[in-house]
């Protein structure tokens, strides 16, 4: 295996490629006076357009909450990003970015934060002052803090709990195979530790956590050395230091198969399946690997096996994808998203709402899908157009400007020698068959799977996983003989599942503490 | 490789709203603007950059429009997006279209079986195809129309069109996949289903019409959706009367030489000649008064509400949809004052949304108000006394000049890929069979004046003309 240090690499390449100390172009905006060697660093990706993108990239995650204050920084960052700046409050900012048709958007992950807008190029000047003060100088407003405390609350208690069973389940396993770890807590938090926030902790958080030298920005579009030289100096002013970055070791995987299955009421029912995976970007795997999640169940595409055995040859639900890296917004797009770089990576199995009717059958088809895929690997052909279909589809995933900005940012993250998506192709063309159905052997398997189900009555889908019983299936339309034959092999397909560890805990309890 | 879908009314707004978010036309990225590269100074350095103002444009592309003998409508839309082109065909058929009992989410399961292929170039087949080029490739279906897009590499287009213009023309399936397909259609009913949205959406459009065919969704009633199994024939049928040339509008959004293109799709398409026929859709009688229906969910979700005014069909030159378009923004967008009080101060709301999405036949205009507590009424009150603003005339010209800078910049800064230009004129023109709707509607938008917006509010946003429904866990309160 070989590994390069990704930290190092970022350090490495924000000093040598990317900084650059400030140039003595007036500021067209007001900006607190720079520290005589305050350093920012910038990230700018020009071109003849009429707009400008920022990704103000933070490397501070909910890696940094502190213990029993769990969504911490979430909830910092949503407070500067919707809780009004020293200047002006919230609807006053509000005001101020309605004619632009713009807004500072946050999004937190595990170890980065960024803030978003695109503005128009007619309204800069307006602008950066107040994208500024939204990061420099937030208000701390208290009637800010409890409204956005109350909503991040209502978002798992009222939402993802209630609301959304596939996201529910993706989410609920990510958590659970990081128990212990420091991404072993929704970004979003807690409930109880939510409730334990402070506004005195989300000042203090963002003094720790906010600083200089954690921050990219990073800008494309109508983008030039002068307006470079404005953001340094609009952000110099915060804190060079703070908190050290939290430590990210690697994930064990557990013994044997474990299943947790989600009680609510709920018509259908929702499986994911995933265990961490050792091979990161950097890894010499990781274009074999990635080819061959491609051919298993390409996110939202109907090529993948999952989906052809699962939903196009049963019409058992809407679709089944596979992943090597987080995909956090699975339902609603088809790009990944962009600055949710992570250290620590899962191998993770999406299998979407089936009737509850033919949950037992699902898990069974979904394990016999996977051992059969490991067990057999992919062939000539699946290798040809799987090649070919990303050596197309990653130029769809940098289809605008701000999208290649947000990758050239990860690659700081990754310490990539190389864009991404271009070493991603030149690796693809050169991987033979033999390579990518060695790294299916080496980084897939079934015997430590870890299961969430979200579904009802969950003692008795316990009880069925734990006899071995015989799966049934209900089709409503007939099947072809070929299928029928392969489905006598799969209702009693068991793979271990019978000496499974199966625990039963009510939706209450998911992301509680 | 594809995905396709139905819209609800939510994941429409969403999407075509993160389409409204644009911009001007990419360049090629200079040699100093790849990624982790540098220039002077180790940052790299910007062009002149020529772009024109926003003043003096309505949108910032050239739309070319063609009509071919069959009567496809192409338009061809140039966008510096280097090596990337969207090819998209909005047939103008969607749930609207279903006028027969029991035939509801038809056009969506229809969608689905567009992906099934021709005896020429079967499902599986096609699929390999669109896999080898490397094309996102997908669709979707709402109440007006159904959108076929291919984002895929330039080089690809000639083999887009050929193979689109083979399904769209002889599209062959056999009655199991047409059942086959009913089933993952059943799957998608239910994965959306644990969003109680879904469910006010289905009762809003089943409370408030009574003959309008948008009185179902456009995923259809779970009903209709578990008999959809025995109705190939009807699918068949179904092909014949909408498919059709004179119903597709396909318009081609990147990088590509305009005449190799137009002359490739003269040529694929040109065997497209199925006649088709329309359907007529009951006409709708007056709402006479406020219509109210109340859900009891069984999860412990926020309380929500939907309220529905009936509107006038979308035309891209009346005055009337433009001023309804920007109502909702005044109402109940960020700075309104309503957006303030309930949300900022007295935080007795998470969220308000304005649906503003045109339709071909009269609809509806909606918002949609996400409680922090159970308070229907006193919150119906407060946004009537708001609307009642409007209707009488308070609004400043201020506040209708930052209305319409902030609608009109927002679709311009939507315009930001082969895509979501595509997306947004592909959405337009599948109202009305003109590419250039939204540019026409947008125009218009900026024509709106305060006595257009009094007007429309006082003749339309009355409580007889709208439909509530609610949705809470605790059981009724503040609805019927």
């Amino acid at each position: 295996m070989r590994r390069r240090s990704s930290i190092l690499l970022l350090a490495l390449f924000l000093c040598a490629v990317v900084s650059c100390k400030s140039k003595k172009t007036a500021p067209a905006a007001p900006a607190p006076a720079p520290e005589p060697e305050a350093k920012v660093e910038v990230l700018l990706l020009p071109s003849q357009v009429d707009a400008v993108d920022f990704r103000i990239l933070f490397l501070t995650g909910s890696v940094d909450d502190p213990a029993g204050k769990e969504g911490l920084t979430a909830l910092t960052a949503e407070l500067m990003a919707q809780g009004g700046t020293a200047g002006h409050d919230y609807p006053e900012l509000l005001d101020l970015f309605y004619p632009m048709a713009t807004e500072v958007d946050v999004q937190v992950d595990r170890e980065m934060t960024v803030f978003t807008a695109r503005v128009h190029r007619d309204h800069l000047d307006g602008f950066i002052p107040l994208l500024a003060d939204v990061v420099t100088r937030p208000r701390f407003d208290a009637a800010a803090f409890t409204r956005l405390r109350t909503d991040a609350i209502n978002s798992i208690e009222k939402g993802l709990r209630m609301t959304d069973d596939e996201q529910l389940g993706i989410q609920a396993l990510d958590v659970w195979i990081h128990e212990g770890h420091p991404y072993g807590h929704l970004v979003e938090g807690t409930v109880h530790g939510l409730s334990f926030i402070t506004l005195e902790d989300v000042k203090g958080h963002w003094g720790r956590v906010f600083t200089r030298d954690r921050l990219v920005v990073g800008m494309a579009g109508a983008v030039d050395e002068a307006l470079a030289s404005r953001m340094r100096e609009a952000f110099a002013s915060l804190p060079e230091k703070g908190a050290p970055k939290a430590v990210i070791e690697a994930v064990e995987p557990r013994d044997g198969i474990h299943v947790r299955i989600i009680e609510k009421d709920t018509a259908s029912t929702v499986i994911t399946l995933g265990y961490p995976l050792d091979v990161g970007r950097d890894h010499e795997d990781y274009h074999a690997l990635w080819l061959a999640q491609s051919a298993l169940g390409e996110h939202r595409q109907s090529s993948g096996r999952l989906f052809s055995t699962i939903r196009e040859k049963r019409g058992l639900n809407y679709g089944d994808y596979a992943y090597i890296e987080p995909y956090v917004d699975h339902g609603s797009t088809t790009k990944p998203t962009l600055n949710i770089a992570r250290k620590q990576h899962t191998f993770n199995v999406w299998i979407r709402s089936v009737p509850s009717e033919n949950r037992l059958f699902a898990l069974r088809l979904a394990f016999f899908a996977l051992d059969r895929f490991i067990r057999e690997g992919i062939t000539e052909d699946e290798l040809g157009r799987s090649r070919g279909f990303l050596d197309g589809y990653t130029r769809v995933f940098e289809e605008s400007l701000d999208r290649r900005l947000g990758y050239a940012l990860d690659d700081l993250f990754h310490g990539a020698e190389e864009p991404y998506l271009e070493a991603a192709r030149t690796g693809f063309a050169g991987l033979t068959l033999g390579e990518v159905n060695a790294a299916i052997g080496k980084h897939m398997r079934i015997e430590d799977l870890m299961v969430v189900i979200v579904t009802k009555d969950g003692e008795a889908l316990k009880s069925q996983i734990a006899s071995g019983a015989q799966a049934e299936v209900h089709y409503h339309t007939e099947k072809p003989a070929e299928v029928l034959e392969q489905d006598r092999s799969i209702v009693s397909f068991d793979a271990g599942l019978t000496k499974a560890s199966i625990e039963v805990i009510p939706v209450e309890q998911v992301f509680e503490k | 490789m594809r995905v396709s879908h139905s819209c609800t009314l939510g994941a429409i707004a969403a999407a075509v709203v993160t389409a409204v978010a644009l911009s001007g036309p990419l360049s090629t990225p200079t040699a100093e603007g790849q990624p982790g590269s540098t220039g002077k100074e180790g940052v790299a350095m910007l062009e002149q950059v020529s772009a024109e103002k926003i003043e003096g444009k309505v949108l910032p592309v050239d739309i070319d429009i063609r009509r071919l003998d069959n009567g496809l409508t192409v338009a061809l839309v140039p966008f510096d997006s280097p090596g990337l082109a969207a090819y998209f065909t909005a047939m103008r058929v969607g749930s609207r279209d279903e006028v027969e009992k029991g035939h509801s989410g038809f056009a969506h399961l229809f969608e689905h079986m567009m992906f099934r292929g021709t005896k020429e170039m079967p499902g599986s087949m096609y699929d390999q195809k669109v896999q080898a080029l490397g094309a996102d490739s997908s669709a979707w279906t709402w109440n007006d129309q159904t959108v076929y897009f291919f984002i895929a590499p330039t080089d690809a287009l000639p083999e887009v069109i050929s193979m689109e213009a083979e399904r769209f023309m002889n599209l062959s399936y056999e009655e199991p996949e047409f059942r086959t397909e009913s089933g993952a259609v059943r799957g998608e009913y239910e994965k959306n289903f644990s969003d109680p949205v879904n469910q006010m959406e289905e009762d809003l459009m089943n409370t408030a019409f009574e003959r309008s065919t948008y009185k179902h969704t456009t995923m259809g009633f779970l009903e209709d959706i578990k008999a959809m199994p025995g109705k190939y024939d009807y699918s068949l049928e179904f092909f014949d009367r909408h498919y059709v040339p004179r119903k597709a509008v396909v318009t081609v959004v990147g990088d590509f030489d305009t005449d190799q293109v137009i002359k490739e799709i003269e040529k694929r398409y040109a065997g497209w000649t199925r006649p088709g026929e329309d359907v007529v859709v009951p006409v709708e009688p007056e709402q006479a008064q406020e219509r109210r229906k109340h859900i009891d969910w069984k999860n412990a979700v926020l309380p929500e509400m939907l309220v529905g005014y009936k509107t006038p069909a979308y035309e891209s030159t009346s005055v009337e949809t433009a001023a309804l378009a920007i109502i909702g923004e005044m109402l109940v967008g960020k700075t309104s004052p309503v957006y303030r009080k309930l949300v900022l101060e007295d935080q007795l709301v998470e969220k308000l949304d304005f649906w503003d999405w045109p339709h071909r036949d009269p609809c509806l205009w909606i918002y949609a108000v996400r409680f922090k507590q159970e308070r229907f009424d006193d919150v119906l009150a407060l946004i009537d006394a708001a609307l009642a603003d409007i209707a009488s005339g308070k609004t400043s010209q201020e506040r209708l000049d930052a209305v319409k800078s902030h609608y009109r910049y927002g679709f311009v800064l939507g315009f930001e890929t082969p895509r979501s230009v595509a997306n947004q004129l592909s959405f337009y023109a599948s109202l009305d069979g003109d590419p250039a709707s939204a540019e026409k509607f947008l125009g218009k938008v900026q024509e709106v004046t305060l006595a257009d917006v009094q007007k429309a509010a006082s003749k339309y946003l009355i409580p007889a003309k709208r439909t509530i429904v609610t949705l809470s866990h605790q059981g009724p309160k503040g609805g019927e």
